[in-house]
């Protein structure tokens, strides 16, 4: 309970025990997966599938990302993420915005109505979805990966948790200081809520960097592929061969834990906007 | 010019009158206190005033102009709020800097007001700056500076724009006392030196009292009293008033009213205060009156013909003086005394006089003064 | 004309604010309308009509539809399925990430560093945790093939198996929520209990659990919600088979895209919809009397 070090000795011991074997268990799926990705895949099995790599091949990495193609893959996951998340601040931004800051008739109605989007997952609307794109011809295309994600309720709704924290007085301040709406969104509004926004914008980017759904429905080309989908065709191709799916997992993965170690803090804070009072 | 003048103003939230018709001129280059309890109106007046709030009726004009319907920006004027309401992303010599941005200002030597130049401007935030000894924190931002730095910094941002008229919402309460003592003398000194009309909000008297050249005293919406600070000390015009200015507040008690050969007497408790000769408008013998006499005024005095008899229930020692807490009648009355001598004992009676001109009468069921 | 700010003070709107407030909101709008509020309609309406096998005719058939296919064999299967898949993941996952949590709250030298692994799997995405399990459990070569309470491959544990590596990657996220829950109680709550005597079981019940309810409802919905909508980690595992023990809801939606059964899909999909709405809404009025809110 985030209690004192004046533990006893075997107190600490312990519970560093507890630790390292909670660790072990999070930890054992991608330790397997890296000695498996490692290993080849049929000296790995007559050695009775120990807990070490067995003829290790380092190549593997190098042969999943050039069967996977996954540079080419990656950089479509890229794209889409950076447009979606691009969209997202800036619809989310405007939208906080009016939603907190200007005055107009049914305002409550309409905030309902946005929150009420986030009822109809892309899972529930995927049909007349999948449907749309097909009559634009915008199957297995870039604007057919991002448009449905361009705009953001949950956005909305946290920048405007963050706008709806800056102090009145500053409003009228700006006021006086004769900034407009829009003056006062760019020099005060945005600044002052860097942390929220930044925090929204990893959690956009998670969000469409990791999306599956989405992609497999409007994908059936293997250059369309996002990362997402072109690893569980990897795996699915071959499925004697499981250390180029997994290296494939591990080289998709990497790059994400990085960025996730870098901007833990504004992650955190993301995540736990709606689950944590204070 | 830069007179304010509020010319039956209204202001109305909903069900809510904040401000009831209200009347009041402020003189240019004046320094007027708009005094009162939380709720009374004055911030809301003040925001009006500032372009913030409009007015739901009445006229509102700054030097000849009529201001309804002008724009914050466009009405040359500058706030000081009681946050401060600094930018917190901003150094200070941007926070100062920001009217300068997008208002127009008014250049000697030119006709028409016009947005500053980025050297002009930062020619005026380091005027500003040298003004209020800020020179030195033009790069730090506000989370890094002091309440009292900050509250500079603030004044620096309204003074930069030259205003004609200086809004001031409760500047001062954020400060602690000492730094308020050194404040008030300051806010003085630079009224001084821009000569331009202050308005200022505060809900403290002390502050009222010591920096007005006039107060307005509000409350529930509606002017009280307009005057000097020594006037509506000494000549409360309602209850209200009488008790809201001074510390202590000033005693009130029933009384009556009595005349007694020809000489008028209020009678209180088991005895009877003289009181000065009122005017045309004398209250009928026997009328029941509230009689209003501050602390200071009433002395211990032997048994005599135009004494009060009263409780001792407590003394408060204040160093300088002691307050000598009484009883009279189930109400309570307050004495200010040097503190010398020995006090009166804890529970004995004593008596209580005052000079004649030192009582006020009012009536209690106006509130309004009758002397 | 009032000022360009209106401020919740005025409470009146101004003819300035509407025209920008509807630009503000235009884009959001627009993309609101395209793939949410009009998919919404258009699901109503093709479930209501039954296509051709090429997608070039169609025909109104009516309620029925909606009442046969609720009813029906496959919407039942589906939202069984997705009904154990929710039993599976979310108390598993809630009291893994609880553990987890409470273990990592504590003021020792590294601890961030456990934090950080605890906090791992949320690097990892639906699509990679299926395949680093797909391997994990495979019937052939998995390490954990022989474990006989999970398999993916086996149609009474396959559904284990799924749920398994979903489990797994929810950890981070869960543990991430508890602990932030956790640090958000005030040490002083910990320290009168102790001073009453509690012992740290006692502390944990009493004390922890009721001052975090806020945040593990949040997370019951959330995963809830989650589980509900299973479909990628079904994809990549088991394809929906073995003898469609796995096919969750989203998944047979998906499934029945082709012109012919698109009216069933869409009634499916209404019918998540539906069922998505009455889970949330019950757990609101369900838990939220058992939640502690404020101090």
């Amino acid at each position: 309970m985030g209690t004192d070090l004046n533990l006893p000795t075997w107190k600490k011991v312990a519970w560093y025990a507890v630790l390292t074997v909670l660790s072990v268990v999070v930890l054992f799926p991608l330790y397997m997966t890296l000695i498996r990705a490692l290993s080849t895949p049929v000296s790995y099995l007559q050695k009775g599938q120990p807990l070490y790599p067995v003829d290790i091949q380092w190549g593997i990495f190098r042969r999943a990302w050039v069967e996977g193609d996954l540079g080419a893959k990656m950089a479509l996951s890229a794209l889409v993420t950076v447009t979606i998340v691009a969209a997202q601040l800036i619809t989310a931004l405007l939208a906080a915005y009016a939603f907190t800051f200007l005055k107009f008739p049914f305002r409550r109605l309409g905030f309902a109505l946005f929150m009420a989007t986030m009822m109809l997952p892309i899972e529930v609307t995927l049909i007349p979805n999948v449907q749309t794109m097909r009559s634009w011809h915008l199957l297995n295309s870039y604007p057919g990966l991002a448009l449905p994600f361009l705009a953001t309720a949950f956005g909305a709704f946290l920048i405007r948790q963050g706008f709806m924290g800056i102090p009145p007085d500053l409003r009228d301040a700006s006021q006086l200081d004769g900034f407009g709406h829009l003056a006062f969104l760019r020099r005060v509004a945005i600044p002052v809520t860097r942390p929220v926004i930044a925090s929204f914008a990893v959690i956009s980017f998670l969000g469409a960097w990791n999306q599956y759904t989405w992609p497999r429905a409007v994908v059936s080309e293997g250059r369309w592929e996002t990362i997402q989908i072109g690893l569980k065709s990897l795996s699915a191709a071959r499925p004697e061969e499981n250390n180029i799916g997994l290296a494939a997992a591990i080289i998709a993965a990497i790059p994400i834990l990085v960025l996730l170690i870098v901007l833990q803090r504004q992650l955190i804070r993301g995540l736990t906007a709606g689950a944590v009072k204070g | 010019m830069s007179e304010v003048v509020f010319e039956g103003v209204t202001k109305r939230f909903g069900d809510v009158t904040a401000v009831d018709q209200l009347d009041l001129e402020v003189l240019n280059e004046e320094f007027m206190v708009l005094l009162g309890p939380s709720g009374c109106g004055k911030t809301t007046a003040l925001r009006m005033i500032a372009g913030l709030d409009t007015a739901t009726e009445g006229t509102l004009r700054i030097g000849d102009r009529v201001v309804n319907d002008v724009e914050a920006k466009d009405r040359n004027v500058s706030m000081v709020f009681q946050s401060y309401a600094l930018y917190p992303h901003m150094t200070v010599a941007k926070n100062i800097e920001s009217p300068l941005l997008a208002r127009k200002v008014r250049v000697p030597g030119e006709t028409e007001p016009r947005k500053l130049t980025k050297v002009e401007r930062a020619e005026q935030v380091a005027d500003a700056a040298r003004t209020l000894g800020l020179s030195e924190l033009l790069g730090r931002k506000p989370a890094a500076l002091s309440g009292g730095q900050r509250q500079r910094v603030a004044l620096g941002r309204a003074i930069v724009s030259q205003p004609d008229v200086f809004l001031m919402d409760e500047p001062l309460s954020n400060l602690d006392a000492k730094l308020r003592a050194q404040t008030r003398l300051e806010l003085v000194g630079l009224h001084e030196r821009v000569a331009t009309t202050f308005l200022y909000v505060t809900h403290d008297q002390v502050e009222a009292m010591t920096m007005a050249t006039r107060i307005a005293i509000m409350t529930d919406g509606r002017l009280q009293q307009v005057g000097a600070p020594q006037g509506v000390y000494e000549r409360p015009q309602n209850l209200f008033v009488a008790r809201f200015i001074g510390s202590p507040p000033m005693n009130t008690v029933a009384g009556t009213y009595v005349v007694d050969a020809g000489e008028p007497f209020v009678q209180v408790g088991d005895g009877r205060f003289a009181v000065a000769g009122t005017a045309e408008s004398a209250p009928v013998e026997g009328a029941k009156v509230v009689v209003g006499v501050r602390p200071e005024h009433l002395v211990l005095t032997g048994q005599g013909p135009t004494s009060v008899g009263v409780t001792v229930r407590a003394v408060e020692w204040l160093g300088h003086e002691r307050h000598v807490i009484c009883d009279v009648d189930g109400t309570s009355v307050i004495v200010r005394q040097p503190s010398e001598g020995a006090p009166p004992a804890i529970g004995g009676t004593v008596r209580l006089s005052a000079a004649p001109g030192e009582i006020h009468l009012f009536d209690p069921d106006t509130s309004e003064r009758i002397n | 004309m009032s000022s360009p700010f209106a401020l919740e003070r005025h409470g009146e709107t101004t003819l300035k604010d509407t025209l920008l407030a509807a630009a503000f909101l235009l884009p959001s709008l627009v993309i609101f309308t395209t793939f949410f509020f009009y998919p919404l309609y258009r699901l109503f309406y093709l479930g209501l009509h039954q296509q051709n096998t090429f997608g070039t005719a169609e025909r109104y058939v009516g309620w029925k539809q909606y009442t046969e296919v609720l009813g029906g064999k496959e919407f039942r299967e589906g939202l069984l399925t997705s009904g154990r898949y929710v039993l599976l993941t979310v108390p598993l996952g809630l009291v893994l990430g609880v553990t987890l949590a409470v273990a990592a709250n504590r003021r020792l030298r590294g601890i961030k560093v456990f934090q950080t692994i605890f906090a791992s799997t949320i690097a990892t995405s639906v699509a990679v945790a299926s395949v680093l399990f797909l391997t994990l459990i495979n019937p052939q070569v998995g390490y954990f093939r022989d474990v006989g309470f999970i398999s993916l491959t086996d149609p009474a544990t396959a559904l284990r198996g799924v749920a398994l590596s979903s489990v797994w990657q929810n950890l981070g996220l869960t543990f991430i929520i508890v602990l932030a829950g956790l640090q958000a109680v005030p040490e002083e709550i910990y320290e009168a209990a102790t001073l009453d005597g509690y012992g740290p079981l006692r502390r944990f019940f009493k004390v922890t659990l009721p001052m975090i309810s806020p945040t593990m409802m949040f997370l019951v919905v959330v995963l809830v919600v989650f589980a509900l909508q299973a479909f990628a980690q079904v994809d990549i595992l088991t394809g929906g088979g073995p003898a469609g023990s796995t096919q969750t809801l989203v998944w047979r939606i998906f499934d029945n895209q082709q012109p012919r059964q698109i009216g069933v899909g869409a009634v499916m999909a209404i019918g998540l919809f539906a069922v998505t709405i009455i889970v949330t809404g019950l757990q609101f009025l369900i838990l939220n009397r058992r939640v502690h809110y404020g101090n």
